[in-house]
Parts: structure tokens; sequence; C-alpha cells
């Protein structure tokens, strides 16, 4: 049987975190015409503070002393902390808010070293590099016990442990879709701002747009910087929502299915973004409800994997605009001659 | 029946329209040069004559036949030759190797012999013909792309400014051999030039282009001596 | 001192990634965009030669050729299919970076669900495989088959690549048709045509370089993901244009990499052979920082 409530909160929540990822992809990819295959790593980033530090940190504030090794005792220690939290709310928000901004720092650090790379290198020896880096980052995360539990994983404490059953996944759910919503706007804001007009100016042509005096260099670091903190802020509400980070979860199929977000639902849209998005999660969570009903002589995630990738091909080849296309660039005559009924016709709208 | 016959061709690229109807002939054994300032569309014109630019109106009758559609390297196939003013050789492969692949369709009996003919009219190239072509200097490589021109034993040869960048003896000695080309082998040459004043002395018979309009038509010794036309448009004086 | 097992070990794997390196600069020269499923050519063709192997009982070594078809044809099917298709219709270097990468996904998701069905029909435990050696005796000395052909197929196959390009007509065409594809084209020569074919040969270097996998570690679909760094590293420390440069590479970041996993994991370093990836991407780094156009800028003149 299919818990319906569940289902929907996990969609909800899973909804908001790609969204967030999406929008980072969108930013850098979409607008500035990076594509930033490394976008796992900065994804890790924020799980892994949130990972290494939120059951540490909750121990010290409930008094607790550890005892044995992090690896084998940290499910058993932030299943008390959770305990802990439902009867100290403040200190549970004061714990996400801390990993949240540590993880956001952290996460627009890394953007910025890797920033360097990104301007020197063309995309493929980028995206090489990135990826290699970020699996670097994974393969760390599995092997060093002390940081996140190497191939256990690692137990992350409830924050919102003090809302009643219930209301708690809604909590989720709203946590979630509230960050969504922000990082979209900032997207969105962005994106319809000269900021955005420069970045699309330095994705398309990049040489007339250094003529203009744009320092490139600059928009790409902030670009970088803040697609990274984002991406970041995903994965912190991602490892609270799951109660735990595993350093596998975070592989390169990640980075991939955000492409196919944005890709599918239209690059340099944030409209499209949305979209790209929720028809992820659709045909995610679909998948994953057929798996009660069909049987199959193989594993199906490798079936939607295949179905994913495809449906990539299918659209780079036949539609490469996406769902919703980018909007075409409103000149200057357009918007000069808009009109506003008061002055005089002007000479040049003719 | 001439060699070319020209009616209201246009030419361009995409949707910009750069040659605007030009008629002319091209008379068999002839030199014929086309000249004009930067921008007139010279290299243009001779693009649509071989096919690679869209031609947007107009026929071309080459010996006779429309070619007016056919594609670039059926062209060839009828005796027209075509030596772009860029990009000519393969600057990673050997002298012998660009040769061998202008031959590529001839077998190796007559690749043998119509080799032996080119390297009588460019004896130069003897000396590098194992050299990888972008060790060579701008004259040799222009050579190399004659030869390859050669090789395919055509009945006409469009230049497209051969001698630019070259040094005033390689310039020089193309001309030369453009003029053995009409003289000695009856070929028919179209000649683009930059270099008006050698060219028109050479040539028989000679077209001004500006901006993609023809402005004189006849005979290349009254095109030099045109005081308004000469000094105008070609920076020479009288 | 080092073993002499490491040695031959590094020897075995560098052999596998020079014929994949090789390959993928021969890829990129004709897309001029990195292929990211390169890898799983190698994997494609393996399982290809291990299909055979357990369905018709062939012996190991005479499904070679095998592999090298598989990893071939599919090669051949993604240029033909989906690469030179969006080329012409104008996709831009990402879109075509993009496409790779989803080929890649939608290929090791084919592999994983064929290695599925084959488990569940071949009734074995595990999904990896594993291919059992012979050994030989070469000058009175026990020595591992794999060392001996794996080492006999790069000789074999760099000479016949080496004739292809240097001797024969086609290939003094392909060469022109990868440097200068207009040119090519008003010569007459069929320019789509070469690329598909030295596409194919580039699957195939490549399928029988995977063929060498089962030798060494069991071998799982992801393996062809894997292995990608290396490759581009290789290629990359090469020079993205040259295939001797490829070859270099291929055998400097293979011995460095088994050489390095192995000297760092002794005391008293202690590293965990789980960083392994790290030589690679150090030399990878290291390259695009201190020699970016590879080892083969250093005895051409750049361009």
């Amino acid at each position: 049987m299919i818990n319906i409530f569940l289902l929907l909160v996990d969609i909800g929540t899973m909804y908001g975190i790609f969204l967030i990822l999406a929008s980072s992809m969108e930013l850098e990819y979409g607008e500035l015409g990076i594509p930033n295959f490394g976008k796992v790593m900065f994804f890790a980033a924020g799980a892994f503070t949130v990972g290494a530090i939120a059951v540490r940190i909750g121990t010290w504030l409930a008094g607790i002393t550890w005892e044995g090794e992090f690896k084998t005792k940290s499910i058993l220690y932030s299943t008390m902390v959770s305990r802990y939290f439902a009867s100290h709310p403040l200190q549970a928000i004061a714990v996400f808010l801390l990993t949240l901004a540590i993880a956001a720092v952290f996460g627009a650090i890394l953007g910025i070293v890797a920033s360097y790379p990104a301007i020197r290198l063309r995309e493929d020896y980028l995206a090489i590099t990135l990826i290699a880096a970020g699996e670097l980052f994974r393969i760390f995360g599995r092997n060093y016990d002390p940081l996140i539990g190497g191939t256990m994983g690692v137990g992350v404490p409830d924050v919102l442990a003090w809302l009643p059953p219930g209301t708690k996944e809604a909590g989720y759910i709203l946590l979630s879709l509230s960050f969504a919503a922000a990082t979209w706007l900032m997207l969105y804001r962005l994106s319809t701002s000269p900021f955005g007009r420069t970045l699309r100016a330095i994705r398309d042509e990049e040489l007339a747009a250094s003529t203009l005096g744009k320092d490139i260099v600059k928009y790409r670091m902030k670009v970088l910087a803040l697609g990274s903190a984002m991406a970041a802020v995903a994965g912190v509400i991602y490892a609270y929502y799951m109660g735990s980070v595993l350093a596998d979860d975070f592989n390169p199929l990640k980075t991939f299915l955000v492409v196919l977000m944005v890709v599918l639902g239209g690059s340099g849209n944030p409209f499209g973004t949305l979209v790209g998005v929720a028809v992820y999660i659709f045909l995610d969570r679909t998948l994953a409800i057929l798996k009660h009903y069909i049987v199959l002589p193989f594993d199906i995630n490798y079936a939607a994997m295949l179905l994913f990738g495809i449906i990539l091909l299918l659209v780079l080849m036949y539609r490469p605009e996406g769902i919703v296309p980018e909007r075409p660039l409103l000149t200057v005559k357009a918007k000069f001659c808009k009109g506003d009924g008061e002055k005089p016709e002007r000479r040049l709208c003719k | 029946m001439s060699v070319f016959e020209v009616e209201g061709l246009r030419v361009g690229y995409g949707k910009l329209e750069i040659i605007h109807g030009v008629s002319f002939k091209v008379e068999k054994n002839e030199l014929f040069v086309i000249v004009g300032p930067n921008g007139s569309g010279k290299s243009t014109l001779l693009k649509g004559l071989f096919g690679l630019a869209s031609i947007k109106g107009g026929k071309i009758l080459f010996n006779g036949e429309d070619i007016t559609k056919l594609p670039a390297h059926e062209r060839s196939k009828k005796g027209l030759a075509y030596h772009p003013q860029l990009n000519n050789t393969f600057e990673n492969l050997t002298v012998r190797e660009n040769i061998l692949l202008a031959g590529y369709f001839l077998d190796r009996d007559e690749l043998e012999r119509r080799l032996e003919n080119v390297l009588e009219f460019l004896p130069e190239i003897r000396g590098f013909m194992d050299r990888k072509v972008r060790t060579l200097s701008g004259g040799e490589r222009q050579m190399v792309a004659f030869a390859m021109n050669m090789i395919k034993e055509p009945n006409t040869i469009m230049f497209d400014e051969p001698t630019a960048a070259l040094s005033p003896k390689m310039a020089d000695l193309i001309f030369d051999r453009i003029l053995k080309l009409k003289t000695e082998y009856g070929l028919t040459v179209v000649l683009v030039e930059q270099n008006a004043k050698k060219a028109l002395e050479l040539g028989d018979r000679a077209m001004l282009l500006v901006t993609g309009t023809i402005k004189f038509l006849g005979p290349a010794e009254e095109l030099l001596k045109h005081e308004d036309l000469a000094s105008m448009y070609l920076g020479l004086r009288g | 001192m080092v073993d002499v097992n490491i040695l031959l070990d590094a020897l075995v794997y560098s052999n596998m990634l020079a014929l994949l390196s090789l390959s993928l600069t021969l890829t990129i020269m004709t897309l001029k965009v990195a292929n990211f499923a390169h890898g799983d050519l190698a994997i494609v063709g393996v399982y290809g030669a291990y299909t055979l192997m357990v369905v018709m009982g062939v012996a190991t070594y005479l499904t070679l050729p095998v592999a090298f078809l598989f990893g071939g044809v599919y090669a051949l099917l993604c240029y033909v299919l989906i690469y030179s298709p969006m080329r012409r219709r104008g996709a831009s270097f990402v879109m075509l970076m993009i496409a790779s990468m989803a080929i890649d996904i939608a290929t090791r998701s084919l592999i994983q669900i064929y290695a599925d069905l084959m488990k569940f029909h071949l009734k074995v435990y595990s999904r990896a495989f594993i291919f059992n050696d012979v050994m030989l005796n070469i000058l009175g000395v026990e020595v591992r088959g794999i060392v001996v052909f794996s080492t006999l197929s790069v000789a074999v196959l760099l000479s016949l690549l080496y004739i292809l390009l240097m001797k024969t007509k086609f290939g003094i065409a392909m060469r022109a048709a990868i440097e200068n594809p207009p040119l090519a084209e008003v010569l007459g020569i069929n320019v789509e045509r070469v690329y598909a074919i030295s596409w194919f040969l580039a699957g195939g270097f490549a399928g029988v370089a995977g063929f060498f996998l089962p030798f060494r570690i069991p071998t799982s679909p992801d393996l062809g993901f894997i292995i990608l760094l290396p490759i581009f590293a290789a290629s990359i420390l090469g020079g993205i244009n040259s295939l001797p440069g490829a070859v270099i590479g291929g055998y400097v970041v293979g011995i460095s990499e088994i050489l390095g996993t192995y000297l760092l994991s002794q005391p008293p370093i202690n590293m965990s052979t789980a960083y392994r990836p790290a030589i690679p991407f150090a030399i990878l780094i290291l390259t695009l920082l201190l020699l970016p156009r590879g080892i083969a800028s250093i005895w051409s003149r750049g361009d």
C-alpha cells in the first residue's frame, strides 16, 4: 500500500530540493553558459557539512558524551539528539541555521575555487576536472570515517523533531519549498535584471561582451560562488530530510539528472526550470510506484536511467530549446517604443 | 562558345547579397582580370562561379552547360579549377601528400605522368616535395596550391589574389606562371587581383567590380589608362 | 624494491590505457568534442566477447576480435545516429558534450540491464566477471598470458594504424579530412564516410582495451566510467591532437597510477588504495596548469 500522504511529502520536498539545484544550474549554464558538471560536489559539500557537524554539535548541546567510534555510533547518537531536539526547538533551529550558514559559505568558497579553471579551460576539460574532483570528494567521504562515517554513512538528527508527527512532515515540505521559492525568485530576478542580460551577453558572444568593459572574470566568480552556495543549501535540506548522509549517494548521476531537468525544461528561461524539475519528479515517482507492480528480471532503476538518458538525447536532437524556450531579448527599440500614451510619438519608432 | 557566360548573377551568404546582378563573358584562352577595391565582392564572385557561395539569382553557363545549380565538386569534374586565397593546402601533410590528395581519384600511372608535367611547370617544388606544408614560405605554399590544381589538368583556372602577402619576387614568379598557363598551356584564366597594375598589364580583358556591380568591362589596357576609374577605384594614377 | 608482478600489472594496465587514450584522441580529432561515453565502448566490447565465451563456449582469447567488433560497431552507431546529425544541424560544443554524457548514462544503463539479464539466465552469484588466464612459458620464465597478449595487441594495432595513416591513400585522406574538412570535400573526399570509419576504428581499439580488463579485475558495467578519468588524463597529457602523444600519455599515466598507488600504500604513508584516482587527477591538473597543450607541444612547433 502506498501512503499517499508520505508520497506527497516526498514529492514536495524533493521538488524543492531539486528546484534549488536546477536553479543553480540554470544560473550557471542557462544564463552564463558554463555547464557545471561538478554540481554534485557542491551538493555534497552542503550535505557533508551537516553530516559531519550536526550530530556532533547536537551531542554537545544535549550534554551527551561520545563513546565509541563515530562511524558505528553516529546513528545511535543522532537518534538521541533528535529526542533532545523534540523538547528544545530553539536549539534545533539554531543548529539548523548554523550548519546552513557554514555549508553555504563552504559551498561559495568551493565555487570560487572552481571558477579558476572555469575561466581558463574549455568546457570538456572543465567538465572532466570537476567530475573527477567530485569523485575524489566522494571517495574521501567514503574512506575517511571521522568525516561522515565512511561506508556506513552518518546519522543526522531530526531538527524538526519538536513538531508533532503529521505536522513535522509538512514542516519539511514547507522548509524545502520556501527555500526553493526564495532561490527560484532570486534566479528570476537576476535573469530579468541587467545582471542577467550581461550574463547572457557573455554566454553568447564573449569577445564582444568583454569589449563593453564587463569584467568577465568577476561575473564568472560571482555566478559560480552563488550557484555553488545554492547547491550546498540544497544539500543541507536533503541531509536533514533524509536523516542520514551516505557518500556514495553523491555520484555523477545526480549531476546528470540536474542537467536533464534544466535542458528538458528549457535552458535560458527560469520558467523552464520549474517545468523541468516537475517533469523529472513526475517520471521518477511514477517509476518508483511501478516498481511495486512490475517484476522484471532486471533492476528497474536501470531502465529508469536508460529512459532518462534517451529523453535527454531526444531533447538535444529534436528540441534543444527545451519545453519552455528562452524568450528573445527585448531590444532597445521595443522597450523604447512601448509608449505610454502621454509622450508624443517618437521618431525612431515609426 | 564562350568559356563563361554569366547573366544577371546574384551571389551572397545567408540573407546577405553581395553581387547584385552581373553579366559578362569570358572567352577561351584569355586572361580575364577582375579588379576592384576591398569589399567589392571579387572573392564572392569567384566562389559563386565555383559553387561555394549561395546563388540568389541569374545563370552561369560553363562551356555551354548550365552549371548554376551544380555542387562544387561536380564543377571541378567539368574542368574548372579554383585557387582560393586562404586555406588552400593541408598544412600538416607533406607537399607530396597534398598533390596526391588532389589527384585522389586518378590511378597510379596517370598520377605519375601528370606529376611529371606539373613538376616541369613548377620545378621549384622538387626542392620541397617531402616537407610539411606548414614549414614552407607563403610563396612556396601558393605554388603547392597551384600544383594541386594543375594535377587535375583543368581547362579553366580561377585565382583569388594568389600574390597577396608575397614578396615582389615571389609575386612576379606567380604572375609569370599564370601567364604561361595561357600562352603555353592554352588554359583560360580568371584572375582576381589586388595588385591591379600588374594584373591589368598581363590581362586581355578586365572587369572592374565596385560594391557588387560592374563599373567597367572591356580591354585591360583601356581600364589601365582610364583616368577616373583607375585613380578612383584602383589607386592608380592615370 | 618493487615486486615484478606490480611492474607487469602496470604494463598491462598501461597497454590498455594507451589504446583507450589513442582512440579517445582519434574521436576528439574528428568530433572536436570529448566523448564522455568513451570508456563505455570498452565495456561494450568486453561484454560482447564475454557473451560469446559464455553462450557459445568459445575459448577466451579467441573472442578478442569480437570485442573489437562490438566496440567498433557501437561507436559507429553513436557517430552516425547521434553525433553526426547533431553536428550537421549546428549543435554547439556544449550540446555535443551533454549529448555524450547522455549517451554514457544510457549505455551504462543498457549494460547494467544486460548484466542483470545474464546473471538471471546464467544463474551465477555475482554480476561481475573475470577471465581466466593462461600461463605461458617464455624463455623458461612463467609469464601470465595477458602480459604477452596485451603488449602484442598494442604493438600490432599501433603498427597497423601507422601503416594505414601514413602509407595508404585512404589514410592520407583521413588525415586530410581531419585537418581541413572543407578543403577535403572540395577535392572530392567523402568526409562523413572517413569520419565514420575512424569512429569505427576508435571503438574497435577501445573494445580490445576493454577485453584486457577482466584479466585484472572483476569487470562490471560501471567500470567504463571509472576508467574515464585516467583516459582523459592520458589524452590531455599527450596533447589532444596527437596520436603518438596519446600513446605516451597512456603509459605515463598507467605506470604512475599503479606504481604510485602501490608505493603510497606502503608505510610510512599507508594511503588507502581507494584514493587511486588522485594520481591521474593530479596528472590532469598539472598538465592543464603547466603544459596545457600536452607533451606533443614539445616536439611540434606551436601553431
